[in-house]
């Protein structure tokens, strides 16, 4: 059973991971036109911030899967984590949009806000679905929703690769 | 209640079937529609938007609601028995698939109370989508529709591969699966690879429609492109996830109504792995009257032709199959016969396709809907008859009236080539598709009204169709377990199979064990590996 159920989601992580490369691309394809709003509007160092805490979300994920006797506390540091980073880029993403410089009229805001609503989206996901295990103390989806978490870190260490870095870079 | 709450492997597959039928009947009627209005020059049937929203809504609910759902539909009921396994590997995953899918087509077609159905076309073309010239909700409700049609069908692909790697029975190894498990494993994957370029371009239309991003709309620096690009990357491979698992039917019908194993079972299972890969490079074939320059046709031309070696390889293994076979011409042998011929008409359009000035000519034109329906109709509904006609025994315990079925068969077959294969003329003496009516030149008008005449034709075989279904079902001669003399394990079960399945599942040691079972003098396995 156990084998099946992360066999299903290492098959739906593979999807969703198509799908975000399709959005990155999108990015990249408009890249040359929202280049000089990207520059000034993100702030490097701020979003490095935030994402050093979902980036270390990771470690405290993998020490709740290794160490089954502190699950609870793992978890919950992992949950903490994830809610900085969650308000933290929330934060953000609405100091970009009251700046005003890239309002809803842009390549740049359609292109990045796309990427990071849908980001955004997953990590809601993840955060409920720890908030669950937490809860119920299933031990037997740990490992699986484990998975789920990871690649929601993989994907943001690509966005803020293709988005942030390379921006300034 | 229990259809309602139950969550079966039969029961699922079963409501799959039944709610593609009831969209198929709906999606021949918006044809019939299309075919009343061209049926002569100048004709003022309906209103040129709702013949927009027809063909719109006609090509969108033949897709997404009664092609893949009936696939998917047959491929839960019987791949678990294929296998030997009691279930899916996700029950509840499984019916969750299934009304979501029906919620999605529910969605779609709320469109028409709420303002008028979405009228773009199946692959609503940017910047037409766009809210400035689409201003109406149409195609909201399309692209919502859509996303949780692929969420459905991602769920139902995930389920499927889990349940062929994880729960086959003993003995059933990847070298000993039933074809048809083969296409479907092959299928499931594509699905999962294709789906999300769809999910991300509606993600995108919906962004530009609701949230005023611009992705698609070239005014504002958006790119109209980009849509046809991501589209058709998921579009194209679509087209094969739509007939693998009819191919699979085929692969299960034709030896056993043949008397002979298929001729050369690993070139059938390889060779769509073939055109699964050769798939995702051949998206821009529906391009080509976009300017991408010479080497980027050149290398989409050759790409796309090089399909047809697989492809070709399969329809040979068929052929050799029937060749020298002691032949059973029942209902279903029939249409799979004439899926053959049909199909392979489709196939060869499609080549004529590949080669780029033939594309410049004909795109867009008549020739494209008679080649598509070549394929469609003929390839996957042809095998789709065949196959209800093999495995209704099966889920129900009656057989199908064959009787009826011939008159069904004659009828679609008539029916069908006259409404399509007068359509290649109009294309080439240039009637462009999707236009509303057409003027009084020479040949026009009696190629259409063949063409509406045999679509006419074609709807009294779809209602003896229907009708033998529900006579059948009634009073259909009792099937008993295995009334073909087959060698797949859902034979063995009983017909409906019991909850459960097996009571005990019959020993797997080569690719037909109710062969071995019921030749213990001459099992299969004695020589497995050389055949």
């Amino acid at each position: 059973m156990r084998d099946r159920v992360r066999l299903g989601m290492a098959l739906f992580l593979l999807t969703d991971a198509i799908f975000f490369f399709f959005l990155i691309l999108a990015f990249i394809y408009f890249r040359d036109a929202s280049l000089h709003t990207a520059a000034l509007t993100l702030d490097l160092r701020v979003t490095a911030t935030w994402t050093a805490c979902l980036l270390t979300s990771s470690l405290s994920m993998w020490r709740a899967v290794a160490s089954p006797r502190r699950r609870r506390l793992w978890l919950g540091v992992t949950i903490t984590l994830g809610v900085v980073f969650f308000v933290g880029q929330g934060t953000e993403y609405l100091r970009i949009l009251r700046d005003g410089i890239a309002t809803t009229q842009g390549l740049f805001s359609t292109t990045f806000f796309t990427l990071a609503g849908v980001h955004g989206l997953h990590l809601l996901i993840g955060i409920v679905l720890l908030a669950i295990l937490l809860m119920v103390g299933n031990s037997a989806a740990t490992g699986v929703i484990a998975m789920y978490w990871y690649f929601v870190g993989v994907v943001w260490i690509a966005i803020f690769s293709v988005v942030y870095l390379w921006t300034f870079l | 209640m229990n259809w309602i709450a139950g969550i079966g492997h039969k029961r699922t597959g079963i409501l799959y079937m039944l709610s593609a039928l009831l969209f198929f009947l709906v999606g021949g009627m918006e044809a019939m529609v299309m075919r009343a209005q061209l049926a002569l020059p100048n004709l003022k049937v309906v209103t040129p938007q709702m013949y927009n929203q027809v063909f719109t809504m006609h090509g969108t609910t033949m897709i997404f609601l009664v092609v893949m759902p009936v696939l998917t539909g047959f491929s839960v009921y019987l791949i678990p028995l294929m296998i030997g396994a009691s279930d899916m590997a996700f029950p509840r995953l499984n019916a969750f698939s299934f009304w979501l899918q029906l919620c999605g087509g529910l969605l779609l077609y709320l469109s028409f109370a709420a303002g008028g159905a979405p009228d773009a076309g199946w692959f609503s073309y940017a910047p037409l989508t766009e809210r400035t010239y689409s201003p109406g909700p149409g195609l909201d409700y399309w692209a919502l529709a859509i996303l949780l049609l692929g969420a459905s069908f991602v769920a139902a692909a995930i389920n499927l591969v889990v349940t062929v790697v994880t729960l086959r029975a003993p003995g059933m190894t990847i070298k000993r699966l039933p074809l048809f498990v083969w296409m479907n494993l092959v299928n499931g994957l594509m699905i999962l690879f294709a789906l999300p370029s769809l999910v991300a371009s509606l993600v995108m239309l919906l962004g530009d429609r609701l949230l005023h991003a611009r992705f698609f709309d070239a005014a504002q620096g958006g790119s109209p492109l980009l849509w046809q690009h991501y589209f058709w990357i998921f579009g194209h491979p679509e087209v094969y996830i739509m007939i693998f698992p009819a191919f699979g039917m085929i692969s299960e019908i034709i030896p056993v109504f043949s008397r002979k194993p298929i001729f050369g079972y690993r070139f059938v299972a390889l060779s769509s792995v073939a055109i699964a890969f050769l798939s995702y490079g051949v998206w821009a074939h529906h391009m080509f009257a976009v300017a991408l320059g010479r080497t980027f046709l050149s290398v989409f031309a050759a790409a796309s032709m090089l399909i047809a070696v697989p492809t070709g390889v399969k329809v040979f293994s068929w052929t050799a199959t029937l060749f020298g076979g002691s032949i059973r011409l029942t209902t279903s042998m029939l249409f799979a016969v004439a899926f053959l011929l049909e199909f392979t008409i489709g196939g060869l359009s499609g080549v004529a396709f590949a080669t780029v000035p033939i594309d410049w000519q004909l795109t867009d034109t008549y020739f494209v809907v008679a080649h598509l329906h070549y394929v469609l109709f003929g390839g996957t509904v042809f095998a789709l008859f065949a196959g209800v006609y093999y495995w209704f025994p099966k889920f129900t315990g009656h057989l199908l009236d064959e009787t009826l079925g011939r008159w069904h068969f004659w009828l679609v077959v008539v029916g069908f080539n006259a409404t399509f294969f007068v359509q290649h003329f109009l294309g080439l003496i240039g009637m462009p598709r999707r236009v509303y009516t057409y003027p009084d030149l020479p040949g026009w008008g009696a190629l259409n009204l063949v063409s509406t005449i045999g679509a006419g034709i074609l709807v009294f075989g779809i209602f003896v169709f229907v009708c033998n279904i529900l006579v059948s079902f009634k009073f259909g001669a009792p099937a008993g377990n295995d009334p073909w003399n087959a060698w797949t394990l859902e034979w063995a079960a009983s017909s409906p199979p019991a909850p459960g399945n097996f009571e005990r599942v019959p020993p797997v040691k080569s690719r037909r064990p109710l062969w071995d079972l019921k030749h213990p003098d001459a099992p299969d396995w004695v020589h497995e590996g050389v055949v």
